[in-house]
């Protein structure tokens, strides 16, 4: 797709080369076994994965502890569910409970960043000698493109975008992710001004024929991937009206806010709209370890305005039937308030919100103990959290496996469960 | 606002003569009139009295969240204190004993930032996230005024020194100067170093405000901010010429973990002191001369100190800061084993001349 030679700004470059490299990667790693080809082919469902990156406080969120030692200066304000707090930093985000569940009794293991964004993100399988694909990459892997044909992955970020292969693990790279940095598509997606579309059909036509060539004497897997690239690129390509600004009401420029966490679920629903099967969109610098009560009065107050844009749009679409939300961080924060009235990082005791096709409505299940310091009862780690969203996405994940050149792999923590209690 | 007596005598080093640590963490501290209470703010929602014994009087559990903020009267025994759950109330000492005055739970319908007592006591004025500046009778806490700061949101305040303005800072790095009896928008002085947006985090902002004894200078704290989610930044403090209006001076520290001058309070005519909190384990306590560039001593073994205030004849100060170890991921426990709370030593000292 690098069909514009005077761009020098790599890091939106979709090039040949580019593609060719990360596809070269893996072989004919991560595919899924036939006999259960058919049973996985699940169109119709989509998934919203909002990352918040560097991990929002549960406190001031979604598990709040008022007037308690740890609890820090926020209230709990009624949600539109009777008996379900949040904190008072989400009052727009507390109208949409109705549609919403929350599950505060996540554990998880590590409370590093390097650690603990990859092991959520790849679910923490057991350790197999193999990097397992973080959720985007699976579910393009297990459910595959929708009908439209849009790429499978998408991820919406500030700052750079590219593909990001990475991300598929051991599924290998045709699986990756096609980030939008800022929002925007490749600087060189467009077709250049002076290429025709006369001519831009006999470069695609001599492409397939360079693809033929490549294949000879190497993996087919490969230039299959290859060319489903280049095609998910040509089908962008019909999509640009997505990313043009001028297509933002103003109306819904203000709704959804103007920081770019707002920018990006705004082209979150819209991708879901144009047929993306997996849209994630991260939002960084909620790694508050200092001044942690302002800093959540500002993120969480626009997270709050922009999710809450977000939800009313899907449930006026009436797309939260197909489209699962879920908003996650690496872990929490810490209930110890530091010296810098920072909140650190705390897998111990934290939750996960989520919404939407699979899901029970208005639920909270598990808990903390008063000072938010323990889950009382059954604790959840990430493993359970795949597996409730594999089967709130219609996959069998007790069964399903993934099959890495002959190495069945479980497609979630075989020792875990799903969260059952939020499972329609 | 305490009214220092008005002397030119500079401030020597100081000495510590007692540390108390108090049960909670505490946001905020002022001395009473007469200098025999240091009256705190804590985050468990009590208010805490510490005598010229130091010893703790019963802890006043009337508020709920945190007290964000405290003001003590300079004219008689009583204090005015903020909740961040919105709450005013007012009380006084008599002969050692604590009486409430009044108690507003509704003041504000967001996060008190603070409250400041007019110099003449009649009034309290305080800012809330709610983005509402008000004024209340210190008599009876009846409503006296409101305004809207809907430019963005407030974040300290301070009666000029002849009450009849009140100064307000912002989130975004400005400190509006109001007519008290209008609520009217008079000047604004630009201290917009004190605010980063970095991705979509607001952060600093000017969080402390103060006038000299002689009402010609006014200083405002807070901190240079070059990150969000740590939240580093350097120490600032600017001080204007209030009759013209004119910046004088910006004092600007050297470490971006040196973090935020939370509080601040002139001394006499020439010198403040100020506290600030950065980095876990970075705080420190420092004296500025107003027409030096830099402060002339330094404190940097009192980790992250959130308030100081000043002692009748500016002879004894007293700092809020916070133990030690007090950060770390995951569960940190302590030597029995326990997940511990925080807690704020405050540290008693004597300005030697």
């Amino acid at each position: 797709m690098n069909n514009n030679h005077k761009c020098f700004t790599t890091d939106h470059q979709l090039s040949r080369r580019k593609w060719f490299k990360h596809l070269g990667v893996v072989g004919a790693a991560g595919m899924v076994s036939p006999a259960f080809a058919e049973a996985i082919k699940k169109k119709d469902k989509q998934v919203m994965f909002i990352w918040l990156d560097g991990g929002i406080s549960q406190l001031e969120s979604w598990d709040p502890k008022p007037n308690t030692t740890f609890g820090g200066p926020f209230r709990a304000i009624p949600t539109n569910v009777t008996g379900i707090h949040v904190s008072e930093l989400l009052p727009k985000t507390a109208m949409h409970m109705d549609k919403m569940a929350i599950v505060r009794s996540l554990s998880t293991k590590d409370n590093s960043h390097s650690a603990g964004v990859d092991r959520i993100q790849r679910g923490d399988p057991k350790n197999r000698g193999v990097t397992y694909p973080y959720i985007g990459s699976a579910i393009s892997k297990l459910m595959g493109p929708c009908e439209e044909g849009m790429p499978p992955y998408v991820w919406i970020k500030p700052l750079s975008g590219g593909f990001i292969s990475k991300d598929a693990g051991f599924l290998g790279p045709k699986y990756g992710a096609i980030a939008f940095g800022d929002g925007k598509p490749p600087d060189n997606l467009p077709r250049a001004n002076t290429v025709s579309k006369e001519l831009d059909d006999i470069r695609k036509e001599f492409r397939a024929k360079l693809d033929l060539q490549y294949r000879k004497g190497r993996m087919p897997e490969n230039s299959e991937a290859a060319t489903a690239v280049f095609d998910m690129a040509d089908k962008l390509q019909q999509r640009l009206d997505l990313f043009d600004p001028a297509n933002v009401s103003a109306k819904d420029a203000e709704r959804y806010g103007s920081w770019d966490l707002g920018r990006h679920l705004y082209l979150g629903r819209r991708m879901l709209e144009a047929g993306v099967r997996f849209v994630k969109v991260t939002s960084y610098g909620w790694d508050t370890h200092g001044d942690n009560f302002n800093g959540h009065l500002s993120l969480v107050s626009k997270f709050d305005k922009s999710f809450a844009a977000l939800m009313d749009d899907l449930h006026d679409r009436k797309m939260l039937d197909n489209v699962l939300v879920i908003v996650l961080s690496e872990f929490g924060r810490t209930p110890r308030i530091n010296g810098h009235h920072g909140r650190d990082h705390w897998p111990e005791a934290w939750s996960c919100a989520m919404a939407g096709c699979g899901l029970k409505k208005g639920l909270v299940s598990g808990k903390t103990n008063a000072l938010g310091t323990e889950v009382e009862g059954k604790s959840h780690d990430i493993g359970s959290m795949f597996h409730t969203w594999f089967s709130a996405l219609g996959l069998d994940s007790a069964s399903l496996e993934y099959d890495n050149q002959g190495q069945p792999l479980p497609v979630a923590h075989e020792e875990e469960k799903a969260v059952t209690e939020v499972l329609a | 606002m305490f009214l220092q007596k008005k002397t030119d005598q500079p401030a020597g080093k100081t000495k510590l003569t007692k540390t108390v640590n108090l049960p909670s963490q505490a946001n905020a501290a002022r001395f009473s009139q007469d200098g025999r209470f240091l009256v705190l703010g804590c985050m468990d929602g009590q208010i805490r009295l510490i005598n010229d014994s130091y010893e703790e009087l019963p802890p006043i559990a009337l508020h709920q969240g945190w007290v964000q903020s405290i003001d003590c009267s300079s004219k008689d025994e009583s204090f005015a204190s903020g909740d961040s759950w919105g709450a005013l109330a007012y009380h006084k000492i008599q002969r050692g004993n604590i009486q409430k005055v009044w108690h507003n739970p509704k003041a504000h319908s967001g996060w008190i930032k603070k409250i400041a007592l007019s110099n003449d006591s009649s009034t309290v004025a305080s800012c809330a996230t709610d983005q509402m500046i008000r004024l209340f009778s210190t008599k009876d806490g009846s409503k006296i005024r409101e305004w809207s700061h809907a430019s963005s949101q407030p974040m300290a305040l301070c009666f000029s020194p002849d009450d009849k303005t009140l100064v307000v800072s912002d989130l975004n790095g400005k400190l509006d100067e109001f007519v008290v009896h209008s609520g009217e928008k008079k000047r604004s002085f630009d201290a917009s170093i004190f605010y980063k947006l970095d991705r979509i985090q607001d952060v600093g902002g000017v969080r402390s405000i103060a006038f000299s004894p002689d009402g010609n200078l006014m200083a405002c704290g807070g901190c240079k901010p070059s990150t969000g989610g740590f939240v580093q930044g350097m120490t600032i403090i600017k001080i204007f010429d209030w009759n013209s209006g004119k910046e004088l001076k910006t004092v600007q520290g050297s470490s971006d973990n040196d973090g935020f001058v939370h509080d601040l309070r002139f001394l006499n005519n020439k010198e403040l002191v100020a506290v600030s909190s950065g980095q876990p384990g970075n705080g420190k306590l420092f004296f500025l001369n107003v027409e030096e560039n830099q402060p002339y001593h330094t404190v940097s073994n009192y980790p992250n100190c959130h308030a100081v205030a000043v002692g009748k004849d500016a002879k004894k100060l007293a700092i809020v800061a916070t133990n030690s170890n007090s950060s770390g991921n995951g569960k940190v426990l302590d030597k029995e084993k326990k997940y511990p709370a925080n807690f704020s030593p405050v540290h008693f000292l004597e300005l030697l001349s």
